[in-house]
């Protein structure tokens, strides 16, 4: 099967583009064009996107990507560092 | 000569703690202690190996092996990583990948990269102060193909080779290897742990059985520890490029509610 490259360069596009991340969540026809995404896999993406992607073959960490980007990712337990960084001089002190 | 004064493996996720949070803490505790002997091997460079996420390089140009050669780098910000500026080596970096094509590998050098979690996270709680130079090494194993275990493996024994014959006199090489250990990333597997698999992956570091690890298959490898577990590469580079020296177990944790065994183990290359 051939690769879903048009949606693969729409989602890499919208990690560095908050632009395009935008319209991609809120117009999403509207970015599928910018990115030449075939109708079909429109059709698909519009009607359940999780269940669409395994199908269309896109790429697992992309999936991932895609899923956060449209606000769909349903992982809860993703949490910042920072918390854990502001206690390793405490924690580094305790082993000197 | 320049030498490898510490080298260790650790996965690089990180999750919350309410699920489990004796779990959590015990990771935590065993990232910090990777990070301080890491920290207190006082490095001049600090390599830092992993898979690239998608997010630097593309599916367009699907590189394999690449290091980065910038004079600084300001993570992602992914994971809640601090975009604090950390400075790289031009030097070292472009050294190494004109070395390794003299040893027939293609390392691609690469510019302008702002690392993700891979990367960033081990080097925040490695080297906080910005003391060592930073050289990000990606082990891509989200492309396809992706680098086997034996290609990382031979590249850890290059690295190795080229801090010990290339390098000056009294430079100080620390080497973090980062990913795995078992996880299944969007599959249907997704939320399985292998802890048996993470436990070998382990064994063979602080057993000395490098070789072991590097004869795994991508085939075996994708059944056992999943998609995610390809990034066990850049542990079999930590392998190569401690001259198969042993090790010992930091932490592990089977941390379904992470959807990820997590664990580390830091090589005895002193």
């Amino acid at each position: 099967m051939r690769p879903p490259v048009e949606l693969h360069r729409l989602i890499s596009a919208a990690i560095w583009d908050r632009d395009l991340a935008m319209r991609l969540r809120e117009t999403p026809e509207q970015a599928y064009a910018e990115f030449d995404v075939p109708q079909w896999q429109r059709g698909e993406l519009s009607k359940d996107a999780a269940a669409a992607l395994p199908k269309l073959g896109v790429h697992p960490n992309l999936q991932f990507k895609f899923l956060g980007q449209l606000g769909l990712l349903k992982l809860g337990t993703l949490t910042s560092v920072q918390e854990f960084l502001d206690t390793l001089e405490a924690r580094h002190g305790k082993h000197r | 000569m320049g030498s490898i004064v510490s080298a260790a493996a650790t996965s690089h996720t990180f999750g919350s703690s309410a699920a489990d949070p004796m779990a959590a803490e015990r990771i935590q505790a065993g990232m910090a202690e990777i990070g301080r002997i890491v920290s207190q091997s006082n490095p001049d460079i600090l390599i830092v190996a992993s898979s690239d996420h998608l997010n630097n390089f593309t599916m367009d140009a699907q590189i394999p092996l690449a290091i980065g050669i910038s004079d600084e780098y300001v993570p992602l910000g992914d994971m809640g990583v601090p975009k604090v500026p950390f400075m790289g080596s031009r030097e070292f970096g472009s050294a190494f990948a004109a070395f390794c094509a003299q040893l027939d590998f293609d390392l691609v050098p690469v510019e302008n990269v702002r690392p993700d979690h891979g990367i960033g996270f081990p080097n925040a709680f490695s080297n906080a102060q910005g003391k060592a130079k930073l050289v990000p090494l990606y082990v891509n194993t989200v492309m396809t193909p992706s680098p086997s275990c034996a290609r990382a493996y031979a590249l850890g024994k290059a690295l190795r080779n080229f801090v010990e014959t290339q390098r000056p006199a009294g430079e100080r090489v620390a080497v973090l290897g980062t990913g795995g250990l078992s996880h299944w990333v969007c599959l249907p597997e997704s939320g399985n742990v292998n802890a048996q698999w993470d436990r070998r992956v382990m064994e063979c570091l602080t057993c000395g059985r490098g070789a072991e690890l590097a004869a795994l298959t991508y085939e075996e490898i994708f059944r056992d520890g999943g998609n995610g577990g390809l990034e066990i590469a850049t542990w079999a580079f930590v392998a190569g490029a401690s001259g198969d020296a042993k090790g010992r177990a930091i932490y592990y944790e089977a941390m379904t509610s992470w959807w990820t065994g997590m664990g580390g183990v830091v090589m005895d290359v002193s």
